[in-house]
C-alpha cells in the first residue's frame, strides 16, 4: 500500500543577511553582506499511513511550520524527498492541489467582507467540483460543523472559534485525501478548541482523511492524533503513537486522597508528598519504584479514603520533559 | 511647548525608516519636472510672458510644497480604526496638537530632502537659476510657512474622521482644490478671468500660487499680500481646528469610541 | 499542466471571481459609490487644467484638445479596467512580503492568475465611466472606430496590467516595497496622460520600456488619429511583450518564493 507522505531526509535551510551593528556596519553589509544560515528542519524523515493523524508537536521556532509548508509545496526543502500522496509538493503543485486541504491558523482563506457561503461557492470553481456533487458535500459539512446559522454573515462579524469552524469546512469542500493544519486552534478559548478538535478527528474517521497537524497545544494532539512526532530544532526527539509516549515518559502518577482522618502519613519508595492539608494530601508516585496499587492498598491501611484521583502527569510536562532531555 | 516639539522629532525619526515613500516621492518630483519641462518648451510658454526655465521652477517650487505636507487623516483614521484614539484622547495633551506637531516634524524632513531634489532636478533640467536666483533664497522660509499652514488645514480634515469612517473624499476635493485653485501646475495668470478671482478669494491660492510667484519674480507687494493671507488663514486655522476638535471629542465621548 | 490549460474551467473561475470580487465590493455600498463617483470627479477636474492650458496655447505640435480627452480617456479607462479585473495586481508587492500567496499555491489555480484578480477597487468604475465620457468628448469615439479603439484600449490594457505586475514582482528580490510599488502606478499614469510629441528621443524611448507610458497612452490615440498597420503592429508586439516578460519574471520570482529565503527571522515555526 503506497503510503499518504513519505518523507526523507527532509533539510530545510535558511539564508539570511547578518544583521549589521552601526553606520559603517551597515555600509559594509551593503557592499558584501555576511549571510548566516540557519538549518530550520534537519534530516527530517517519516511515513504517515492513509487515514492516519499525526501531530508535530514542537515549541516555536522548532521547524513546525517549516515542515508543512514544504510537505504542502508552499516551500522548496533544501535537501530530501518528500511524496505527498505519490506526487511531488512544487512540481505537481496543481495536481496535488486538487487533493489537499490547508488550514493556517494564523491566515484565512475566507473573503473578509463576505458570508462564508461565498468563499466555498468561489472554492467550488477553484476546485472545479461537480455543482450537484458539491452542493450536497457542503451541505454535509455545514450540517456536521453546526455553521448553517453563520453562512449569511459576513466573515469580520465572526467570532474566531466561529472563523475557524469555516476555515475548517472550505478545506474539506472537495474532499481532499489529506489536510494539512498549522496551528488550527490558535487564539481559541477552550470551547471551541474542543469543538474543532472533535469535529477534525470524527471527519477524518468517517472518510479515512489523512491528518497532519503542528500545533504547540498538546492537547491538539491528544484529541485529535494517534501519533505523535515530537520536534525541537529541527530534528525528531520522539516518532511514535500517544500511548507509547504515554508509557515511555508517563512514569509518574499523581493521586489525591481525602480522607476522613485529618491526618494521613505512611512511607513508600518513589511516594513523593505534594501537599499535607487536613483531610487532603497529594503525592507523586513513581511507578516503577512502587506499583499504584500497592500506593492506595498502603494508603486505605492508614485511613478511610473518602475520595481518590489517580492522574497522569500533564502531557505538557510530558514534552517540555522531551525538549529538556534534549538539550542535554 | 517643548513636549510638543518631541513629537515632532519622533515623527523625523520615523520618516528617516521609511526610505521607500522618500525615494518614491523624489522619483515623482524628478518625473513631473522632467515631464512639463517638456511641455512648456514643447508650446514655448513665452507667449504668455513666462520664461520656460521659469516655469519649471515655479512647478518645483508649488511641488516642493505638495509632495511634503503629511497626510494626517490617514493617521487619525488609522488610530480611530485600531480604537487607539480612546486611549490617546485622554492624555493630558490635546489628540489634534500631538497630530498636528507630528505632522510638522514629518513635513520638516521630507521638505529638507525634497528641496535638495526639487533643486537639484530643477537645475538640471533647466540648465540654470530662475530669473531671479534671490527668490529661491527667499523661497526657503516662506514656502515653509506656507507648507505649515497647509499642514493645519490636514489636521482639521484629519478632524473629520470622528465624524465619517473615511475622510478621504474630503481629502480628494482638498487637493483638488489646491491643485486648480492653487494654481499647482499652471500659474493663475493662464486661467480666465473668472476662475483667477474665485481662487484668489480661497486660501489655496496663498498656499500656493501667491508665496511662489510672489518669490519668484522678487515682487515686494505680491509677498506681503502673501505673508498676510498666510497669517489670516492660519490664525482662521488654529480657531477652527481647537474647535471642532473639541466637538468631535464630545461626539466620540458620547459615542464611545 | 493540462489541468490549467482548461479553458473552460478557468473561465468559470475568473467570472466567478469577478462576481465575488463585485459583491464584497457593494456589500459596503456607501463606500462604493462614494469611490467611483469621486474618481470620475478626479478626472474631469484633472482634464480641465487642460481646457485651461488649451485656452491660451491652441495645440501642442498639432496635437489639440480632442487629442489630449482621447488621450486621457483612454488611460482612464484603461486603469479603471486594471483596477476592477486584475486590482491584486498592485497590492502583489504587498502579498508576496507578507507571504500570503501561499494560499493561492496550495490551491490548483494558477498563482498569478488568482493573486491578480483576487481584489478589485471601486474607483476603478469611476475611472472607466469617466474614460467613457472622455472618449466620447473626444469625438473619436464612433461606431466605425469601435473595432479599433477595442483593439487599442485591450493592448494598452495588457501593458498596464503587466507593468504592474513585473514592477510588484520586484519585491521577490527586494523585499518590503509595498509603498514604492503603489507609487509606480502613478508614474506610469503621470507619464502615459501627455503626448509624446513633446518628449525628446531619449525620453520616448524610456516612455517605450521601463515606464510604457508610450504603450499605454500614446500610441493607442495616434493610432486612432492617424492609422497605420506598422504602429498597430508595433502596439500588438509590445503588449505580447510585455505580458512574456511579466508571467516569466513573476515565476522566477516565485521559485525564489518558495526557496523561503526571504523570511528573515519570521518563517521559523
Amino acid at each position: 500500500m503506497s503510503y499518504a507522505v513519505a518523507v526523507s531526509n527532509m533539510t530545510k535551510d535558511f539564508v539570511l543577511k547578518e544583521p549589521a551593528k552601526g553606520f559603517v556596519g551597515n555600509l559594509k553589509s551593503l557592499i558584501s553582506p555576511k549571510f548566516n544560515t540557519f538549518r530550520a528542519v534537519d534530516n527530517i524523515s517519516f511515513k504517515i499511513e492513509r487515514g492516519e493523524r499525526l501531530a508535530f508537536i514542537g515549541p516555536n521556532g522548532a521547524g513546525k511550520s517549516t515542515s508543512i509548508k514544504m510537505m504542502s509545496g508552499i516551500l522548496h526543502p533544501t535537501s530530501g524527498d518528500i511524496s505527498v500522496l505519490g506526487l511531488t509538493p512544487g512540481k505537481d503543485r496543481t495536481q496535488l492541489g486538487y487533493k489537499i486541504g490547508t488550514v493556517f491558523g494564523q491566515r484565512s482563506q475566507l473573503w473578509y467582507h463576505l458570508p462564508a457561503g461565498d468563499t466555498f461557492d468561489l472554492l467550488a470553481r477553484v476546485y472545479d467540483l461537480n455543482p450537484k456533487a458539491y452542493r450536497e458535500k457542503k451541505n454535509e459539512l455545514v450540517k456536521l460543523f453546526e455553521i448553517k446559522h453563520l453562512l449569511d454573515q459576513p466573515v469580520r462579524k465572526l467570532s474566531l472559534g466561529q472563523r475557524m469552524r469555516c476555515e475548517v469546512v472550505a478545506s474539506l469542500l472537495h474532499g481532499p485525501e489529506i489536510v494539512f493544519l498549522d496551528e488550527p486552534t490558535i487564539g481559541l478559548d477552550v470551547t471551541a478548541k474542543s469543538i474543532i478538535r472533535d469535529l477534525i478527528k470524527e471527519r477524518s474517521q468517517r472518510f479515512g482523511t489523512t491528518v497532519f497537524l503542528t500545533s504547540h497545544d498538546t492537547g491538539d494532539m491528544e484529541r485529535v492524533c494517534d501519533r505523535v512526532i515530537v520536534i525541537n530544532h529541527g530534528r525528531v526527539l520522539f516518532d511514535d503513537t500517544i500511548e507509547k509516549l504515554r508509557a515511555r515518559y508517563i512514569k509518574k502518577k499523581r493521586v489525591t486522597l481525602m480522607t476522613a482522618e485529618e491526618d494521613l502519613h505512611f512511607e513508600a519508595r518513589g511516594v513523593n508528598w505534594l501537599e499535607k492539608k487536613p483531610h487532603k494530601f497529594i503525592l507523586d508516585v513513581e511507578v516503577d519504584k512502587t506499583p499504584i496499587d500497592e500506593v492506595i492498598a498502603t494508603a486505605l491501611k492508614h485511613a478511610r479514603i473518602r475520595d481518590l484521583t489517580v492522574e497522569d502527569p500533564q502531557m505538557e510536562d510530558v514534552i517540555k520533559f522531551i525538549y529538556r532531555a534534549d538539550k542535554e | 511647548m517643548g513636549k510638543y516639539l518631541s513629537f515632532s522629532i519622533i515623527a523625523i525619526k520615523h520618516g528617516y525608516k521609511n526610505k521607500g515613500e522618500t525615494i518614491a516621492r523624489f522619483a515623482f518630483y524628478g518625473i513631473i519636472l522632467l515631464v512639463f519641462s517638456s511641455l512648456w518648451n514643447a508650446v514655448g510658454s513665452e507667449k504668455i510672458g513666462l520664461k520656460p526655465r521659469d516655469m519649471i521652477w515655479y512647478l518645483a517650487m508649488t511641488e516642493w510644497i505638495v509632495l511634503s505636507y503629511p497626510l494626517i487623516h490617514t493617521a487619525i483614521q488609522e488610530d480611530i480604526r485600531t480604537g487607539n484614539v480612546a486611549y490617546l484622547l485622554t492624555r493630558p495633551i490635546p489628540y489634534i496638537w500631538v497630530k498636528f506637531f507630528e505632522g510638522m516634524g514629518t513635513l520638516l524632513l521630507r521638505m529638507l530632502i525634497l528641496a535638495f531634489a526639487g533643486f537639484g532636478f530643477a537645475y538640471f533640467i533647466t540648465g540654470g537659476l530662475p530669473t531671479n536666483p534671490l527668490g529661491l533664497l527667499l523661497y526657503f522660509p516662506v514656502g515653509i510657512f506656507a507648507s505649515m499652514v497647509v499642514t493645519l488645514y490636514q489636521s482639521i480634515i484629519g478632524l473629520f474622521s470622528f465624524w465619517l469612517q473615511d475622510a478621504t473624499p474630503i481629502y480628494w476635493i482638498f487637493s483638488k482644490c489646491n491643485f486648480i485653485l492653487g494654481g499647482m501646475m499652471l500659474p493663475l495668470d493662464i486661467y480666465p478671468e473668472w476662475l483667477q478671482k474665485i481662487a484668489m478669494l480661497t486660501p489655496f491660492s496663498s498656499f500656493l500660487y501667491l508665496p511662489v510667484k510672489a518669490c519668484l519674480e522678487l515682487d515686494a507687494s505680491l509677498l506681503l499680500e502673501a505673508l498676510i493671507k498666510l497669517t489670516v488663514w492660519a490664525v482662521i486655522g488654529l480657531i477652527a481646528m481647537q474647535l471642532i476638535y473639541l466637538r468631535g471629542v464630545k461626539k466620540l465621548n458620547v459615542n464611545g469610541g | 499542466m493540462v489541468d490549467e490549460m482548461n479553458l473552460k474551467n478557468n473561465y468559470e473561475f475568473f467570472t466567478h471571481l469577478l462576481k465575488i470580487n463585485l459583491k464584497s465590493l457593494t456589500s459596503l455600498r456607501g463606500a462604493f459609490l462614494l469611490q467611483a463617483t469621486f474618481m470620475i470627479i478626479n478626472n474631469l477636474v484633472f482634464f480641465t487644467m487642460w481646457w485651461v492650458f488649451f485656452k491660451k496655447f491652441k495645440s501642442i505640435k498639432g496635437w489639440e484638445i480632442t487629442d489630449l480627452c482621447a488621450l486621457y480617456g483612454v488611460v482612464a479607462f484603461v486603469f479603471g479596467v486594471s483596477v476592477i479585473f486584475f486590482g491584486g495586481v498592485r497590492s502583489l508587492a504587498k502579498m508576496i512580503d507578507g507571504g500570503d500567496l501561499d494560499v493561492y499555491l496550495t490551491q490548483p489555480k494558477n498563482t498569478l492568475f488568482y493573486a491578480s484578480s483576487s481584489q478589485s477597487h471601486a474607483s476603478g468604475w469611476g475611472d472607466v465611466v469617466s474614460g467613457i465620457i472622455l472618449l466620447w468628448f473626444s469625438g473619436y469615439l464612433t461606431f466605425g472606430s469601435l473595432p479599433l479603439m477595442l483593439t487599442v484600449l485591450f493592448c494598452s490594457f495588457v501593458v498596464f496590467v503587466c507593468i504592474g505586475i513585473l514592477f510588484n514582482s520586484l519585491a521577490f528580490w527586494m523585499g518590503p516595497m509595498d509603498s514604492l510599488a503603489r507609487q509606480f502606478y502613478d508614474f506610469v499614469v503621470t507619464f502615459s496622460i501627455y503626448p509624446q510629441v513633446i518628449f525628446s528621443q531619449f525620453l520616448k524611448m524610456i516612455l517605450f520600456t521601463v515606464i510604457p507610458g508610450g504603450f499605454i497612452g500614446h500610441l493607442p490615440v495616434s493610432l486612432l488619429r492617424e492609422f497605420s498597420w506598422s504602429n498597430l503592429g508595433f502596439l500588438v508586439v509590445g503588449s505580447a511583450g510585455f505580458f512574456i516578460l511579466s508571467v516569466v519574471v513573476f515565476n522566477r520570482g516565485l521559485k525564489k518564493y518558495e526557496s523561503g529565503n526571504r523570511f528573515i527571522g519570521v518563517g521559523t515555526n
